[in-house]
C-alpha cells in the first residue's frame, strides 16, 4: 500500500524527474518471444545498449533466440553482422528461418582482440542494425567500449560470452544467462541485470523456436541413446518411425 | 581574371618532422652558394633564439651548437611542389606551379562553386594546416602582383584594378624581386616606394635599367599580359616522397602518406575519379621494395577513408628494414558516382558507408575474414552452403530441420547422445570423389545440448557431430 501511495505521489508531481523514465522510450527490436518482451523494460532488444548473453552449454537454442530479430532486421534491408561465430553459421538453417543472407555479414577475426575491434567498428559506424559478437575473454573496459560504440551508432549490440563469466563485473545494460532444464526441455533465461527493470527468470518452451526456425524444432522425446550399439535393423526401424512432435 | 598565389615559405623545412611548430630542438635548412653556406629556412625553436633565414651557418652554430641542419634538396622540393599542385587542382582547372615554392591558381572561375573568396581562403588555410604547412596567400588580378602580395604578407585581396594600384603604390621598393644593382640605382635616385617608381617615365627607366624592370612593372599592374601555362596532370597517378629520416616502423609513414593522399584526393576530384586499388611501395636501402596493395569495394575519393584503411593495413606489416622512400601508385581508377543530393532517399548514402566499414574491416582482418554465407543446391551438408563475396543474391531453397551451426570438420562424438529424431539419409556425391553416405539424426547430450550427428554407412561404430542446434 505504501509503495502505491508513493508511486501516485511521485507521478502527480510534474517537477519530479525519475531515472526510470529514461530508457523506456528507447526504441527496441521485438525479440519475437512475447514472454521475453514482457520481462524486458524496453519490450525487446534495446537499440544503443549492450546486451550480454551468457551461455553455459552449447546447443540449447542460444542463437535461435535471436533469429526473429535477425529475420526482422534483414528483411527491412538492414545489415546484421555476426562476428567470430564459434562455428560456421549454416546457410540452409538461416534460410529456413527466413533470414535474408545477403544482408548478413560474417566476420571471422583471428582472436578476441580483433573481434572486439571489428565489433566496435561495426557498431560505431551505425551501418549495422545489429552486431552479434562471440568472445571468450573480455574485460569491463572493453565491454564499456562496446557499450559506448553501441550508443554512438544506436544499434543493437549483443555479445555472447561463456557462462562462467557471470560473476564478472560488466557495464552491459542487459545480462541474461541461458541454461536448459534437460528434464523439462525448456530454455531458461535468467535476467541477472537489467537497466531500469527487475531481475527475473523467463522460461521458453523449445516449441517456441518452431516458428522462428521455419521448421519443427527437433523432437522432444528421447528414443534411444547412441551408446547402445545400433544394428542395421535399428537404423531401418528409426527410418520408418515418425519424428516425435 | 583573379589570381591567387599560394606561397609556402617554409616548404623545405616542412617536408621534415622538424618543421612541426612543437618540435623542441632548433633545426634549419641550408643552401650552399659557393663556399658560403646560408640558412634558407629555420624552425620555430630556432627562430625563438634568433636564428632566422639568411643567417650564415657559422653564426647559427655560434648561437646554437646543437642546431640540426640539412642541405636543401631541390629535387625533393620540386616533387613536393608537384604534389601540392595536384592537391590544388581540386580548386581550379587552371593551376600553375612557380618553382620553388609558389602555386598560382586562377580563382575567378571557382568563386561561385566554392561560395566566394572567403570560403576558398578558409579551405586553403584548413587544408594547409592539416598538412602542417605554413601558407601565405596573395590575391590580385595579375599573377605577378599576387606573388608579390603573398611574399610581402599583403593579405587584402586586390579584386579590381583600382585596389590593385592603391595596394601596389603603398609597397616599399624593397619588396620587389629586383637585383642589387637596380636597388642601388633606385635608392641613389631617392626612390623609396613603388608609387614613386611608377611615376617615373618608362622610357627613362628602360634606358637606365634595361627592359626587365619596365616589363615587370607593366606585368604587375596588368598593362602587359603575363600568360601562364596551366599545369597538365599526368594520365596516371604515381607520386613518391623521400623520407628525410629512415622510418624504422610503419607508424612513421603516416606523415608522408598523408601528403601523398592529399595529392591523390586533388587528382581524383579533378578527374571525377575514385580509386579502386592502390599500391604503396616502401623502398628500402639495398633491398627489394615492400609492396602493399589495398583494394576498395567501391571506387572512393574520400581522403579520410583511404587514409584510415591504408594506416590500418600498414600497422599489420613488419618491415624487413627501414624505409627510405614511399611511393603511391593508383592502379585502378574508376569514375565515381557522385552522391546525388536526394532529399528523400536515405538508403543510398547508407549503402555507401556499409562498404566503407567493410573495406576498413578487410584492411585489418584480411579480405577472407569477411563473407556472406549463402545456401547452395547440394544435398551434402558441407556443400550446401558457400562463403560468397558480398553483393550476391540469395536463391530460394527449403531444407528439413538443419542446425544453425555447422562444424568445419565433423567431430567424433566423445559422450553418449540420445537420438530424438528419425533418420535422414543423405547419399550423394559419388561422382566427384566426395562420396557421402550418411545417416543423420538429431541427438541430445545429458545437459540438453542438441546436435546434428551422423554415422557413416560404411562404418556405423562411430558417431560424428556435424552441427549444433544453437
Amino acid at each position: 500500500m505504501k509503495t502505491v501511495a508513493l508511486e501516485s505521489l511521485l507521478n502527480s508531481q510534474a517537477g519530479v524527474w525519475r531515472g526510470s523514465d529514461r530508457y523506456n522510450d528507447a526504441d527496441a527490436v521485438p525479440t519475437g518471444f512475447p514472454a521475453l518482451d514482457a520481462a524486458l523494460p524496453s519490450r525487446g532488444w534495446a537499440n544503443g545498449c549492450l546486451t550480454e548473453l551468457l551461455v553455459g552449454h552449447e546447443g540449447i537454442g542460444e542463437f535461435s533466440l535471436l533469429l526473429p530479430a535477425i529475420k526482422q532486421l534483414t528483411n527491412k534491408a538492414q545489415w546484421v553482422a555476426l562476428i567470430k561465430p564459434p562455428f560456421i553459421p549454416y546457410a540452409p538453417a538461416l534460410a529456413n528461418a527466413g533470414v535474408r543472407l545477403e544482408q548478413t555479414l560474417v566476420v571471422n577475426p583471428s582472436d578476441d582482440k580483433a573481434a572486439l575491434w571489428a565489433s566496435e567498428q561495426c557498431l560505431r559506424s551505425g551501418v549495422f542494425s545489429a552486431v552479434i559478437t562471440w568472445v571468450q575473454r573480455s574485460t569491463p573496459q572493453k565491454q564499456r567500449r562496446l557499450q559506448i560504440a553501441a550508443e554512438t551508432g544506436n544499434s543493437l549490440a549483443i555479445v555472447y560470452r561463456p557462462g562462467f563469466t557471470q560473476g564478472e563485473h560488466s557495464p552491459a545494460a542487459l545480462r541474461i544467462t541461458l541454461e536448459q532444464n534437460p528434464t523439462q526441455r525448456k530454455l531458461q533465461l535468467n535476467i541477472i541485470k537489467v537497466r531500469n527493470g527487475k531481475p527475473q527468470s523467463v522460461e521458453l518452451g523449445l516449441h517456441a523456436f518452431d516458428q522462428p526456425q521455419g521448421v519443427a524444432w527437433p523432437g522432444m522425446t528421447p528414443t534411444r541413446t547412441t551408446a547402445d550399439a545400433l544394428s542395421l535393423h535399428d537404423l531401418a526401424l528409426a527410418a520408418v518411425m515418425p519424428a516425435q512432435p | 581574371m583573379l589570381w591567387a598565389a599560394l606561397h609556402f615559405p617554409q616548404l623545405p623545412l616542412e617536408r621534415l618532422p622538424w618543421g612541426h611548430p612543437d618540435y623542441p630542438e632548433p633545426a634549419a635548412i641550408i643552401q650552399s652558394i659557393g663556399p658560403k653556406r646560408t640558412l634558407i629556412a629555420a624552425n620555430k625553436a630556432a627562430d625563438l633564439i634568433g636564428i632566422t633565414p639568411g643567417t650564415s651557418l657559422k653564426n647559427a652554430y655560434a648561437i646554437a651548437p646543437n642546431l640540426q641542419v640539412q642541405e636543401f634538396d631541390e629535387a625533393a622540393q620540386a616533387e613536393h611542389l608537384q604534389q601540392l599542385t595536384l592537391w590544388a587542382m581540386q580548386y581550379s582547372s587552371w593551376v600553375s606551379p612557380e618553382a620553388p615554392d609558389i602555386i598560382l591558381i586562377e580563382a575567378e572561375a571557382s568563386l561561385k562553386l566554392f561560395g566566394g573568396l572567403r570560403e576558398l581562403y578558409r579551405r586553403w588555410l584548413t587544408d594547409a594546416a592539416r598538412q602542417h604547412l605554413t601558407l601565405r596567400i596573395g590575391i590580385a588580378t595579375t599573377p605577378k602582383a599576387a606573388i608579390l602580395f603573398a611574399k610581402s604578407g599583403q593579405r587584402m585581396p586586390a579584386t579590381d584594378k583600382q585596389t590593385l594600384n592603391t595596394l601596389l603604390n603603398n609597397l616599399p621598393i624593397e619588396r620587389l624581386p629586383l637585383d642589387d644593382f637596380v636597388f642601388k640605382g633606385l635608392r641613389q635616385s631617392g626612390i623609396r616606394t613603388v608609387k614613386q617608381l611608377r611615376q617615373l617615365k618608362p622610357a627613362a627607366l628602360t634606358r637606365r635599367f634595361n627592359t626587365g624592370l619596365t616589363h615587370y612593372l607593366y606585368k604587375l599592374d596588368g598593362t602587359l599580359p603575363d600568360p601562364r601555362c596551366a599545369f597538365v596532370p599526368p594520365d596516371t597517378f604515381s607520386q613518391g616522397a623521400d623520407l628525410p629520416l629512415e622510418a624504422p616502423d610503419t607508424g612513421a609513414l603516416t606523415f608522408p602518406l598523408n601528403r601523398l593522399l592529399n595529392a591523390l584526393s586533388g587528382y581524383l576530384t579533378l578527374n571525377d575519379l575514385g580509386v579502386r586499388e592502390l599500391t604503396l611501395l616502401l623502398s628500402h636501402h639495398k633491398m627489394e621494395d615492400t609492396s602493399v596493395t589495398i583494394g576498395f569495394l567501391d571506387p572512393t575519393s574520400n581522403r579520410a577513408h583511404v587514409l584510415k584503411t591504408a594506416t590500418e593495413r600498414l600497422t599489420r606489416i613488419t618491415l624487413p628494414s627501414p624505409v627510405i622512400r614511399l611511393t603511391l601508385n593508383a592502379n585502378d581508377l574508376a569514375p565515381i558516382e557522385r552522391n546525388a543530393r536526394d532529399l528523400f532517399k536515405k538508403s543510398h548514402a547508407q549503402a555507401h558507408s556499409a562498404e566503407q566499414v567493410m573495406d576498413n574491416l578487410a584492411a585489418r582482418l584480411g579480405r577472407d575474414a569477411l563473407y556472406i554465407a549463402m545456401p547452395d543446391d547440394d544435398h551434402r551438408p558441407e556443400k550446401a552452403w558457400l562463403a560468397q563475396v558480398l553483393n550476391s543474391e540469395q536463391r530460394a531453397f527449403q531444407w528439413p530441420a538443419r542446425p544453425l551451426w555447422l562444424c568445419p570438420v565433423p567431430q567424433l562424438a566423445n559422450r553418449p547422445l540420445t537420438v530424438i529424431s528419425a533418420v535422414e539419409r543423405i547419399e550423394n556425391g559419388w561422382w566427384d570423389n566426395n562420396d557421402v553416405r550418411r545417416d543423420y539424426f538429431i541427438a541430445c547430450d545429458k545437459n540438453g545440448g542438441c546436435y546434428w550427428a551422423y554415422k557413416t554407412r560404411q562404418n556405423n561404430k562411430h558417431w560424428y557431430i556435424h552441427g549444433i542446434f544453437a
